[in-house]
Order: structure tokens, then sequence, then C-alpha cells
């Protein structure tokens, strides 16, 4: 059996509009996102919306109906001037605040969400700025740790300074949420490096002992008798900085931070 | 919108959801885009994407300037070499979208520049893409398509296995090579009797229903009779 160029062609058509048109009635043909973020899959937030998953097409409408905050507070933080701020994109700020000389658009509002919301969030990736406004009502209305504040006061927009000069402290949180994590924002000392401005750990947030969670370093593993050849095996390089947070590390290389720290809490159990 | 689906897929099955900017139809599209495919190899590629018309427009301005020489400009040796590079395009695009959860290639990609760039959302290197995209097209058929394209690549594998392949009928042939100086995409049809080629882009230049000029010589078959 031979096709043709003509026959070919009433291929294309039937089969590429005729399984168009059949999703269309089986309801699968959708040309918009169903405006839902993912969610947290396990630790202490499990089941709850993600931030960091907050897209710009969004509204804050969508973002008040999903996060339970008030349209009034999300107005506020981001100068939303319009009558209807429920149907305000979250794509508009970028062009809203270009003139600001430091991005702010929907990663804003994704961790203005996580600060309000008292929820995970990662900032190892890029700085994020919040209006004064955003600040103080965080300041005002959410329970901030000094970590946290430290943060805001260092990535808040003050335009009548001059941006260029904004210190920008190097932030992080783990991504994922597990057991051992706290949904707070852990100011470093340097690239993971958990303990604050101090340097030294925050007693509040250690690690339980013996124990690979979020807030474990791989300085906490030495400590507690693993040898670093061991680690190096098991992580199959050699060891980064020592108090890098292990679940920092797993994020920078692309691993599954539950994975890694399986394995790794098989080497601590080994030499209890 | 299909290669969407393609390089979304992992999220999809891992969590369910799609990746920023890729909606259910990209999965739909991803499913017609593979079963055009399993019957007659890429035929997206050859009869639907619109970068490829384009790249073709562009090739007309090509082929009046450089006349033969036109689509013969790189070495045979580089050029079988390059046509492999789409598969490094496929694995990275994949593999960086299922690690970040964003669509990587969107920065890249000269498909959703050329029909986007007038909008804020076109990276500047799709554009740059676009723009060398358009200038390789003076010099080679459809360079995007056999260097560079992800979805191609994908499409690509069911040459190996689709139902209609395209075939030569070595009794009749004349071997005047006009299947070859048809092919967009430099394939060498006259020395093969099937064509199994990743790169065909089945367009049916090369069939006796369009350059061959046997007929029933060279056409898209079931299965290996005609």
């Amino acid at each position: 059996m031979r096709i043709t160029p003509r026959w070919m062609a009433v291929l294309v058509v039937f089969l590429l509009f005729g399984g168009i048109l059949l999703s269309m009635a089986l309801g699968e043909w959708t040309t918009k996102s169903t405006k839902e973020p993912l969610k947290f899959t396990e630790g202490e937030f499990a089941g709850e919306y993600n931030p960091a998953d907050i897209r710009g097409s969004y509204t804050f409408g969508d973002v008040s109906r999903l996060f339970d905050i008030p349209l009034e507070d999300l107005a506020v933080a981001f100068r939303v001037s319009e009558p209807d701020v429920a149907s305000v994109s979250l794509k508009t700020l970028e062009e809203k605040f270009v003139d600001l000389g430091v991005d702010l658009e929907t990663s804003s509002v994704r961790l203005f969400v996580a600060l309000y919301k008292g929820l995970p969030f990662d900032l190892s990736g890029e700085d994020t700025y919040l209006l004064s406004e955003a600040s103080e009502l965080l300041k005002q209305k959410a329970s901030l740790v000094p970590g946290q504040l430290v943060y805001l006061d260092s990535h808040t927009v003050n335009e009548a300074t001059e941006l260029a000069t904004l210190a920008i402290p190097v932030v992080t949180q783990p991504s994922e949420v597990t057991p051992e994590s706290t949904p707070v924002l852990l100011p470093t000392g340097g690239a993971g490096t958990p303990g604050g401005d101090s340097g030294t750990p925050d007693p509040e947030h250690s690690p339980e002992a013996n124990k690979v969670g979020g807030k474990t370093t791989f300085q906490h593993l030495l400590d507690w008798g693993v040898r670093q050849e061991d680690i190096e095996k098991t992580i199959g390089q050699p060891l980064p900085s020592a108090n890098m947070l292990i679940k920092d590390w797993a994020t920078s290389q692309g691993l599954s931070f539950s994975t890694v720290k399986d394995q790794l809490q098989a080497l601590v159990d080994e030499v209890r | 919108m299909s290669v969407g689906g393609v390089v979304s897929l992992y999220q999809f099955i891992s969590t369910g959801t799609f990746v920023q900017k890729v909606h259910q139809s990209s999965l739909v599209l991803m499913i017609i885009g593979i079963v055009l495919a399993l019957f007659a190899g890429p035929v997206f590629c050859g009869w639907v994407c619109p970068l490829g018309t384009f790249q073709e427009w562009i090739a007309k301005i090509g082929k009046k300037v450089f006349k033969k020489r036109y689509n013969h400009f790189i070495p045979a040796k580089v050029d079988s070499v390059l046509r492999y590079l789409r598969y490094l395009v496929l694995i990275w695009v994949v593999f960086m979208t299922a690690r970040s959860m964003t669509l990587v290639f969107a920065n890249v990609d000269p498909y959703f520049a050329l029909f986007n760039f007038w909008s804020s959302e076109v990276a500047f290197g799709g554009l740059v893409v676009l723009g060398l995209t358009i200038i390789a097209s003076l010099f080679v058929e459809r360079p995007w398509c056999k260097y560079a394209c992800p979805y191609g690549a994908f499409q690509g594998i069911f040459n190996f296995f689709r139902v209609f392949s395209l075939r030569r009928n070595t009794e009749t042939c004349i071997d005047c090579k006009a299947c070859d100086k048809a092919c967009p995409m430099n394939i060498e049809v006259s020395s093969k009797t099937v064509v199994r080629d990743h790169q065909c882009i089945s367009c049916m230049e090369c069939t006796s229903s369009a350059h061959c000029p046997v007929p029933q010589t060279v056409d898209f078959v079931i299965g290996g009779k005609k």
C-alpha cells in the first residue's frame, strides 16, 4: 500500500485536528494552567501549597485564595492601586517596578507569601527583594525570626538610597520539607553556613544528635565520628565545605536529599 | 507546544503537574505527534512545523543566490557529526527541565521567539538563536531542524520503525539522483533501499509523486511491498 502526498495531507489534518477535537470533547484540551501550585509532599507542611510554585500567570486573587492572605495586605505590599486587586496579574509587577533597579516580580510575591504564612522557601538561587510596605507588613503580621528580619532589612527596596550598595547576604533554606526542617529562612555567614550572623550554630536550630536532617552539615557528620573518606565515598566526590548544609549540597547537585540523607544516616548509624 | 509535552513528561509522571507555560494541550499535541510519527515518521516536522516552513521561505533566497552550492557548504564529514548535536540538545533540555521544573528551553527557543518576538516574554537568547537560524537558513536548508531541534530529534527516532517506510525500487530507479537533490535534509536517498535516516522529515519531496521522475520508484509504502 502506497501513500501519496495528498493522502498524507489528509492523514495529517485528520489526526491533528481530529485529535484536538476528540480531546476537546473529552474535556482534556486545556490551554491554561490550573492555577494550582505544587504542594509540599512531606514533613510538617505536607499537603500545603508551595509558594515557590506561584506563577506569573496567577492573579493576586489567586494568591489570596490559595494561601488565604487578605487581598488588602497584598495590595499594600505590592502597591496595587487598581480597584479590582484580585484581577491584577503578577506578571505585571516586573514592568510596574522596572525603574527600581532590582527585580521585583513574581519571585517577590513568592517570598512575601512564604514569610507571611511561615512556609519554607529556598532562597539559595537568587536574591529576592520586597517593597518597604511589604517588609513593614511582614514585621507587623508575621512571626519572623531574627534571621528573617536581617534578610528583610537587606532585601527591602529603599528608593531613597543607592540600590547598588544593598548588602546581599547569602541566605539558604532547604527546598524540600522534611520533619527536621523548620519554616524559617536561615541566615548564614557564608554560602550554606548555618548559624546566623555570628557564624555559630543557633541552639534552637541545631540538628538532633546523630540524626541527619535538613540542618545537618558535613561538619556534624565528622563530629559524630564518621570518617571523611566514608563521606566522600558516599557522595562520590571530595568533601565540600565542611560547614555546608548537606541538604544544600544535595540540592546543588540535583540529587534527592532524602536519598543522600538515608545513605549518610547509614554511615552515622555504623559509628554509633 | 508539543515539545513542551515531551520535555515536561518527567514532571507530569512524577508529580502530575506541568512545568510553567506548559498545559495539558501540550500533552495532547505530543500524543498526536507520536501517533503521526508511528505512522510515517516526523510528519510534524515536514508538514506542520511553522518554523520549518519559515526556514524554507528563507531557503528560497539562499537558493537564488547560491544556486547549486546552496545546502552544500558544510563538509560532509563535519555535517554527519553535527547531525547528532540535536540529541545532545534533547538530553540537555529534558534533564534541565526535569531538574529545574521550568521550561529552560524557552530561553533559547527560536520557535517561541518567532511567534512572540513582539512580546516582552521572549528571552534575548531566543531572539539570538532565531537570528542565527535565519542567517544559517541562507546557506543551509532547515539548519535548526538538522542540528539543534530537540523535538525533531525525538521525532526522528520513529524513522527506525514507522509503519509507512520510504522505499526506493532499485529495479526501476534510473539513478538520476533527483531524490538526493530534492531532499532538504541532504539524505542520499539514491543509495538506499529503505530510508531509515533519523533526519528524514517525511516531506515526500523525494517521492515519485514529487521530484522522482519515474513512477512508483520512490514511495511511502507499508512494510516492504508496494
